[in-house]
């Protein structure tokens, strides 16, 4: 008896399902993003560098903690309204993050004003409105210079403060990262550069299959 | 010699046609020249924020034994007060930013004070701010720079 090529995937289901498996992990062919930072083993496991936890207040007035981004995946950066130099072109390149992620809810933004003393949340809701985004999905944030600060050199920066090879003035690189779900950096993307922010924007569409 | 003349003529001539840059143009370039500034010292707020937490490291070790650190808790505090002062000077000239008339922030605001009242602004008064505003900024840079460098000294004693 002759038997086809397509009798024997009618035949075994499992086959079938394998095969597609493959195939499709061939068509992608794209590795995992790596996880960035310090990396520790404890008993065993191998314990990434996550973002801590933090408590600061978006455009709205409403607290916005790690528990706002648990199982979320996020794009964090750091600018200040009155800037007049690079934050225009990180603005204009977030915007087209957050038109391209519009129709992913477990996608979101977290800009950092890394001059509270003068963004008020007055002044970030109108930021905010002028850029007509919706505060549920990209939240403008202020709280103590401290903690901004803290955040931004040991949880966001952590890995770059370590190199010593990288240049100075990393809150005000224009830097956007990328966060996963479990609060670990897998990407750093120039926020001024679109080709760079085009590759944000793949990564984002890699992390949510993971 | 008659040909020198009529070449010095004609260079005297071409001069004399060069268009001369209005108040206008020199008042953008000298916001131009302030945002330059701005830019190159912008990355020492890390820095200043860096030296911030050595700073007060230092003094909380130095304050084990106040009585006998006294004098060098007073030199520390001092020097956080220059580090923070700096930084809120820099983040003060941003926020206080003044646009040469009839230009703005690219998102169509206008950032012009009451002192600086669009309408009544004479060519002369519009450079006269947009000077005062990058001399503003000479002495943030300076003071950034002195702070950092003195908190170092410090830090390294």
């Amino acid at each position: 008896m002759k038997l086809s090529f397509l009798n024997l995937l009618h035949g075994c289901p499992m086959l079938c399902f394998a095969l597609v498996t493959t195939l499709s992990s061939c068509t992608s062919g794209e590795k995992p993003l790596p996880i960035l930072g310090e990396r520790k083993v404890v008993n065993g496991d191998t314990v990434y560098h996550s973002i801590a936890p933090f408590r600061f207040t978006d455009q709205d007035s409403v607290s916005v903690t790690s528990e706002t981004f648990q199982n979320k995946i996020y794009v964090a950066d750091f600018f200040f309204t009155s800037c007049r130099t690079i934050c225009p072109i990180m603005k204009t390149q977030m915007l087209r993050v957050y038109e391209k992620t519009k129709d992913m809810p477990d996608v979101l933004i977290l800009s950092h004003t890394i001059d509270p003393r003068h963004d008020t949340v007055a002044l970030l809701r109108n930021f905010a409105s002028r850029l007509g985004v919706e505060s549920k999905r990209w939240h403008f944030v202020t709280g103590a210079k401290d903690s901004i600060y803290k955040i931004a050199q040991t949880s966001y920066f952590a890995s770059a403060l370590e190199d010593k090879d990288e240049p100075g003035g990393f809150i005000h690189s224009g830097a956007f990262l990328l966060i996963d779900k479990k609060g670990r950096i897998r990407g750093k993307y120039d926020g001024t550069q679109e080709p760079d922010v085009d590759r944000l924007m793949h990564d984002i569409e890699r992390l949510r299959t993971e | 010699m008659r040909s020198k003349t009529w070449l010095l003529a004609f260079a005297f001539f071409l001069g004399m046609c060069r268009e001369k840059e209005s108040p206008r143009e020199q008042a953008l370039k000298i916001f131009d020249e302030s945002m330059a500034l701005h830019d190159e010292v912008m990355p020492l707020m890390d820095d200043l924020y860096t030296l911030e937490g050595k700073l007060k490291t230092l003094r909380d070790s130095l304050q084990l034994d106040s009585t006998v650190n006294a004098t060098r808790i007073a030199i520390v505090v001092e020097r956080l007060t220059s580090l923070r002062q700096a930084s809120q000077h820099m983040m003060d000239w941003m926020h206080n930013i003044q646009d040469v008339p009839g230009s703005n922030d690219g998102d169509g605001r206008h950032h012009q004070h009451e002192n600086h009242a669009v309408a009544n602004s004479t060519d002369e008064e519009i450079i006269k701010v947009q000077q005062a505003q990058k001399s503003r900024i000479e002495k943030v840079r300076d003071e950034m720079i002195e702070s950092i460098a003195s908190t170092k000294e410090e830090i390294n004693k």
